[in-house]
């Protein structure tokens, strides 16, 4: 009831105020049918000048550029990169400096042990040819 | 007799309450109507956000004068992109219009006649419609009032009249692309409002839930939002 009441005051507002919506309404139509024409003068200059008239402005390339900073920022934080060897030291894969292991992997390598080896005999090996 | 006791019939009874039940329901029904516009005027103001939330949190936007020029200047190209077409319909239908009172040499050309020069050859829309003389409705007379008692007399019934065919062609065009401009140029007037609103409420700062004694002078400020 409250809601009905409420809406009826509002129409009986609505009836009284209507001729200042109208006039407004009337306003706000000739000064958009004023910027379209603008508007549309702006655009054939424009397009002589190689330009668009929706061109992004200043305010929208600084905001795109602070956008994507942000989310490098975000992604450097997530994924963080191990910082590179200094000069003195070898790349990866010199003897002696592996590759990291990727995550999970398990590197089973067996010890190489370093062999006594024996001194080769020239004349046994002619006899074994012979 | 005392003047202000006065006695009504049965008839007289029953056509008040039809009158008051009348009157009540034109108001609600513009109220509707009014809440209606209100809450369309509302999701189309929710465009203004769309295009400046990224300048506002991106801190591109300085203070509410930057925020409305923007914001002015954004609302603008919105409305031109949305109102090339309905405007260029109307253009194309003042222009047939023009050019056809050009080839006719028919300059007086009344798009709303329905009688033309008999009843029979109208040259306007309005031929296509029942035409009623609301001027000379039967009135009763009601408590001194003069009140509408029965249904107007018919002065033209529908027809097609072939001096009619520009206003036939013209009045659609022209409606379609009236209407039409009409919903971007309130879509406009409601992104505008909603402009001037945001670009105080975003900047505004409140100090109503501010404790100073929980912020001594040696704690670090809380970061900038």
């Amino acid at each position: 009831m409250i809601k009905f009441l409420q809406i009826f005051g509002q129409g009986i507002l609505y009836v009284v105020l209507s001729p200042f919506f109208l006039v407004i309404l009337a306003f706000y139509v000739v000064y958009t049918a004023l910027v379209m024409i603008f508007m549309f003068l702006k655009m054939i200059i424009l397009f002589f000048a190689g330009k668009s008239v929706f061109a992004d402005l200043p305010e929208d390339i600084e905001a795109e550029q602070m956008k994507n900073k942000l989310r490098d920022e975000k992604l450097a934080k997530e994924n963080p990169q191990t910082p590179p060897l200094p000069y003195p030291y070898p790349p990866y894969g010199y003897p002696g400096y592996p590759y990291p292991p990727m995550p999970g992997q398990v590197i089973n390598q067996p010890e190489v042990k370093e062999i006594d080896a024996k001194p080769i005999d020239v004349e046994e090996e002619k006899k074994d040819e012979q | 007799m005392i003047p202000f006791l006065i006695t009504i019939s049965e008839n007289e009874k029953r056509m008040l309450l039809v009158l008051l039940a009348a009157v009540i329901l034109v108001f609600v029904l513009i109220g509707l109507l009014g809440l209606l516009v209100k809450r369309i005027m509302s999701s189309q103001a929710k465009r203004a956000d769309t295009f400046m939330y990224d300048l506002v949190y991106t801190k591109a936007i300085k203070n509410p004068r930057h925020f409305r020029r923007v914001g002015f200047k954004k609302n603008h190209r919105l409305l031109f992109q949305q109102s090339w077409i309905p405007f260029l319909i109307l253009l194309v239908a003042a222009a047939f219009l023009l050019i056809y009172m050009a080839i006719a040499d028919h300059w007086n050309l009344n798009v709303f006649d329905y009688y033309g020069t008999d009843g029979t050859d109208g040259e306007g829309f309005t031929t296509l419609f029942f035409i009623f003389d609301f001027a000379n409705a039967p009135k009763s007379t009601f408590f001194g009032m003069q009140i509408v008692s029965d249904w107007p007399p018919l002065l033209s019934s529908p027809y097609l009249s072939a001096n009619a065919w520009p206003s036939y062609v013209f009045v659609p065009i022209f409606l379609t692309g009236a209407i039409w401009y009409l919903i971007c140029v309130q879509a406009f007037i409601a992104r505008t409002w909603r402009i001037l609103v945001m670009s105080k409420k975003s900047f505004e700062k409140s100090l109503d839930n501010y404790d100073a004694t929980k912020n001594p002078i040696d704690n670090p400020l809380p970061p900038l939002q």
